[in-house]
């Protein structure tokens, strides 16, 4: 029997085990189940392939060094994916002064708020696309509330700012990102009707 | 068709996403992981090897102590016997009997040595602001005690044998008695005048504060990169610890070794003037060769190019650890006084990780924090120390001492971004406190 064949019929709690105590067969078949999810979540946060490269690599390096502090209370991946973020974050802390606080008052409130039906017609790379066109502290807080299910309050304690500044530029990011649907709606549209 | 009621929904299904990771990215792991088990095995390799050092010249110092002490007064304790030996002719029974009691009491120098030296110790320990007491000393004290003994010891013999039976000594021995035991004693005085014991080794746990610059030099296409660096460069204060042990060759000078850690630290910041033509790479697997590289410390592994414009704000740390070979003069030497003292030497020094962290947060690329700097440093290399300072009797204790110093250091260091080779010159200024225990 292969070592990796051995991994395989293990019990996540064992090949958890085996990784703190450093062994690089554990530790590669964590990598490799969770790697590509969290690639996706590095391409999220960062600005192209090569920063998400990067923070993949950077955030793997934490979670084998950070690996006796998970407390099994939930899932790995979900454990795994918090380190990532929260590396992904880091890198943003540090270079905090990018972001600008948007004034509440000046949101279209309307905008964010309003609810339309979307058809699940765009693809992953689309929406991805789209996220990154917003600015990057819209696009933190969109990605940490609408898609990695972060509240108000942990983002304003994760990004150091309030809770309505953090409100703030999650509409701003629903506003915008309902433009930009619309817009990639109608070039769509338009596409169809010079093809017909 | 799927219809998602609001916005978040639509967004929520990247949670899910799925993309395929780099496959080189579980090589740069697993190499990461490797370079931390190096730099804690170097750790434990130069930490091992100084405690054993300074242990092993401790002990070697205190045998060698130890057996000069000896051999110097057994060579002291024959010179006596034989010189008591001449004259032994010469002298009554009296005089006799004193050389005999002489002859035990130098027969037992050796244990008595050990004993006074213990007891001369405690002494010193006790009184130590009170003039210093030797073996010697303790030596005399008991000739002393001998002599008043077998004076006494004359007048006795005098008294009890009856006139017709004393044999009376030759008038010129006869005077000579006394005084001959005494010249015997003065001599060995003279031979053992206390005099002030040179202490020969210490040990100085100290603590740093540094004060860090450096010049970059060199590297064709980067002379804007070196020259913003150089104005740019906001000098910290850092701090080091260390411990050092050295011997009092002569009266006035030591040679000192020991172990220092401190973490040199930069800022910067600055505008870019001009763009970088080759200082800043993409990410590039060709990079990893400096990571292979045994006498090259790897900074980072990736970096980008700035363009004209960008704004620069970072911070960089070096970890030094360093093995000084130092040459020091002490001036009024006295155990009491203040002693001030000069220095000179060279120490080895091994960078044992450096980290550039700066970021470009105006760059044209859009959210990206960008670590860059020196792809790799010189891990080994040498440097240049002198210092100064005064050392500070402890509390009245003679053995033990403050030092307050000032300490410069120089090092050049060969740096390389990619193939561009830059050289940069370490300057530190260093204000140390120590305390000194002599021996």
């Amino acid at each position: 029997m292969t070592k990796r064949n051995y991994i395989d019929q293990l019990d996540e709690q064992k090949i958890i085990d085996g990784a703190i105590k450093k062994d690089h067969a554990c530790q590669k078949w964590i990598y490799e189940k969770f790697a590509n999810k969290m690639m996706a979540v590095c391409l999220r946060y960062t600005a192209d392939a090569d920063e998400a490269k990067d923070l993949l690599q950077d955030s793997f390096i934490r979670v084998f060094d950070y690996l006796h502090q998970f407390r099994h209370k939930g899932s790995l991946e979900g454990w795994v994916r918090r380190v990532v973020v929260t590396s992904a974050l880091n890198h943003y802390n540090v270079s905090k002064r990018r972001f600008t606080d948007v004034d509440i008052d000046s949101v279209d409130w309307e905008k964010g708020a309003s609810y339309t039906p979307y058809n699940a017609q765009y693809t992953m790379d689309e929406l991805t696309t789209l996220i990154k066109k917003l600015p990057p502290m819209a696009q933190t807080v969109f990605n940490l509330f609408a898609v990695d299910g972060y509240s108000h309050n942990e983002i304003a304690e994760m990004l150091n700012i309030s809770d309505g500044t953090s409100k703030s530029n999650l509409f701003r990011a629903r506003a915008l990102l309902q433009e930009k649907l619309k817009q990639l709606e109608q070039h769509s549209y338009g596409q169809v009707r010079e093809h017909r | 068709m799927d219809k998602f009621e609001n916005i978040d929904d639509l967004f929520a299904q990247l949670g899910n996403d799925e993309r395929q990771a780099p496959s080189e990215a579980w090589e740069y792991i697993i190499a990461d992981q490797k370079r931390k088990r190096r730099a804690g095995l170097l750790w434990w390799y130069y930490g091992t090897a100084g405690v054993l050092l300074i242990v092993g010249l401790m002990g070697y110092y205190q045998f060698k102590s130890d057996k000069t002490n000896l051999q110097a007064n057994n060579l002291v304790t024959k010179k006596t016997t034989d010189k008591k030996t001449a004259d032994k002719k010469t002298k009554i029974s009296i005089s006799n009997s004193i050389s005999n009691n002489n002859n035990i009491i130098e027969n037992r120098e050796t244990p008595r040595i050990i004993a006074a030296n213990i007891v001369s110790n405690i002494i010193q320990k006790a009184f130590a602001n009170k003039p210093i007491i030797n073996n010697s000393t303790a030596k005399t004290d008991a000739l002393d005690r001998v002599i008043v003994q077998q004076k006494q010891e004359e007048s006795i013999v005098k008294a009890n044998v009856p006139t017709d039976e004393v044999v009376t000594p030759p008038t010129t021995t006869q005077n000579n008695v006394l005084p001959k035991v005494q010249e015997d004693k003065k001599d060995k005085t003279i031979r053992k005048i206390p005099t002030p014991k040179i202490q020969k080794y210490f040990v100085e746990p100290l603590l740093m504060g540094t004060y860090n610059s450096r010049r970059l030099k060199g590297g064709a296409d980067m002379t804007n990169y070196i020259d913003q660096r150089n104005a740019s460069e906001v000098k910290l204060l850092s701090y080091g610890v260390g411990i050092i042990a050295g011997k009092q060759f002569s009266k006035n000078w030591n040679v000192q070794g020991g172990l220092l850690y401190n973490i040199q630290g930069l800022t910067a910041s600055y505008t870019v003037s001009s763009a970088q033509k080759k200082v800043f790479v993409e990410v590039d697997p060709t990079m990893k060769k400096y990571d292979t590289t045994s006498n090259y410390i790897y900074i980072h592994d990736s970096a980008y190019r700035l363009e004209k414009g960008n704004a620069i704000n970072g911070d960089q740390k070096f970890h030094y650890i360093r093995i000084p070979v130092i040459f020091e003069w002490q001036m009024n030497i006295k155990k009491t006084a203040n002693i001030f003292y000069a220095g000179a030497g060279m120490s080895l020094n091994v960078l044992l990780a450096a980290r550039g962290d700066i970021q470009d947060y105006q760059s044209t690329r859009s959210g990206v924090f960008v670590p860059i700097n020196q792809v790799s440093l010189q891990r080994l290399g040498f440097d240049f120390t002198g210092g100064a300072g005064v050392l500070v009797p402890w509390f009245g204790r003679p053995d033990w001492k403050m030092s307050f110093g000032i300490r410069g250091m120089y090092s050049p260091v060969s740096a390389f971004s990619k193939e561009v080779p830059i050289k940069q010159h370490n300057y530190s200024l260093a204000f140390e406190v120590g305390v000194r225990k002599t021996w």
